[in-house]
């Protein structure tokens, strides 16, 4: 559920330190681990997670890996929230037009 | 570039619909008939495996989902319940109870068999809002986060449920 994967990834204070972080630029897990009180397994660990809900993206620069927020990532948090609404109130509309009456099944 | 934040506050999101119900059964459907028409399988926990949803009727009261399973996954909790009128719950599902945002639903009726419903999502800066030692460090970049999504106040429209600016 991209809710869950969202609301999870934006609720740790670190996770939150990491993205601000790369809304500045692109970021290697050593530079951001020598920025943040915490350890380079720590920032990858972090990192997976703000990826896996499509929040940062990872590129090649030569050698190394760098993290960028993924500004698309971020637009589709507010607007899932909005269509998630859009479409719960959807149901209930049609299901109370339909004169689906409650309390009797 | 520090800027001051406090009009950064993420805006809540407001929607607001008309049904073909008298009031009282417009809010009772919504809350505690709510298994009836909640779509369980895109907007659940469980996805799949979720099988009833509701709202117990009382402040405190669970706003959870069970599975075909029996487990039970936790949205919310009741904050105000005013039937026929209000029900605003706190909104985590599938999260940890803090930090939490807050849903409320404003009902009244138009005509003797027509109601508007409103839907409020707010305190979203309640999720950069946890007590930790780098907090206030921090709040600002979250605020941006969020202040800083384009999309965050016109997410696509469903055709049966316009999009308020402002609470009503």
């Amino acid at each position: 559920m991209t809710y869950d994967l969202v609301l999870a990834a934006m609720s740790d204070p670190t996770r939150r330190a990491v993205l601000e972080m790369l809304r500045e630029g692109p970021r290697s897990v050593a530079d951001i681990a020598r920025r943040l009180p915490v350890s380079r397994p720590a920032v990858s660990q972090h990192l997976k997670v703000l990826k896996r809900a499509d929040l940062v993206f990872e590129r090649r620069d030569g050698a190394r890996h760098l993290y960028e927020v993924d500004a698309a990532g971020l637009e589709a948090l507010r607007s899932y929230l909005e269509s998630f609404w859009a479409e719960a109130l959807g149901a209930f509309k049609t299901a109370a037009d339909r004169g689906d009456t409650g309390g009797e099944a | 570039m520090n800027r001051p934040s406090t009009d950064a506050t993420p805006a809540p999101i407001t929607k607001s619909l008309e049904v073909d119900r008298p009031l009282d059964e417009a809010f009772r459907l919504f809350t505690t008939d709510m298994a009836r028409w909640w779509p369980l399988a895109s907007h659940s926990v469980g996805g799949g495996d979720a099988e009833w949803c509701g709202i117990e009727p009382w402040v405190g009261g669970r706003v959870y989902e069970r599975t075909a399973g029996g487990d039970e996954h936790l949205w919310g909790r009741v904050m105000t319940w005013d039937p026929s009128r209000s029900v605003a719950f706190s909104w985590h599902p599938g999260q940890a109870p803090e930090p939490a945002t807050e849903v409320e639903l404003r009902f009244s009726a138009i005509t003797e068999t027509r109601t508007r419903v409103v839907l409020i999502h707010r305190h979203w800066e309640r999720l950069g809002d946890r007590a930790d030692a780098v907090r206030a460090r921090y709040q600002d970049g979250w605020d941006g986060v969020l202040g800083n999504c384009p999309g965050l106040h016109t997410g696509p429209s469903d055709r049966s449920v316009t999009q308020d600016s402002r609470p009503a």
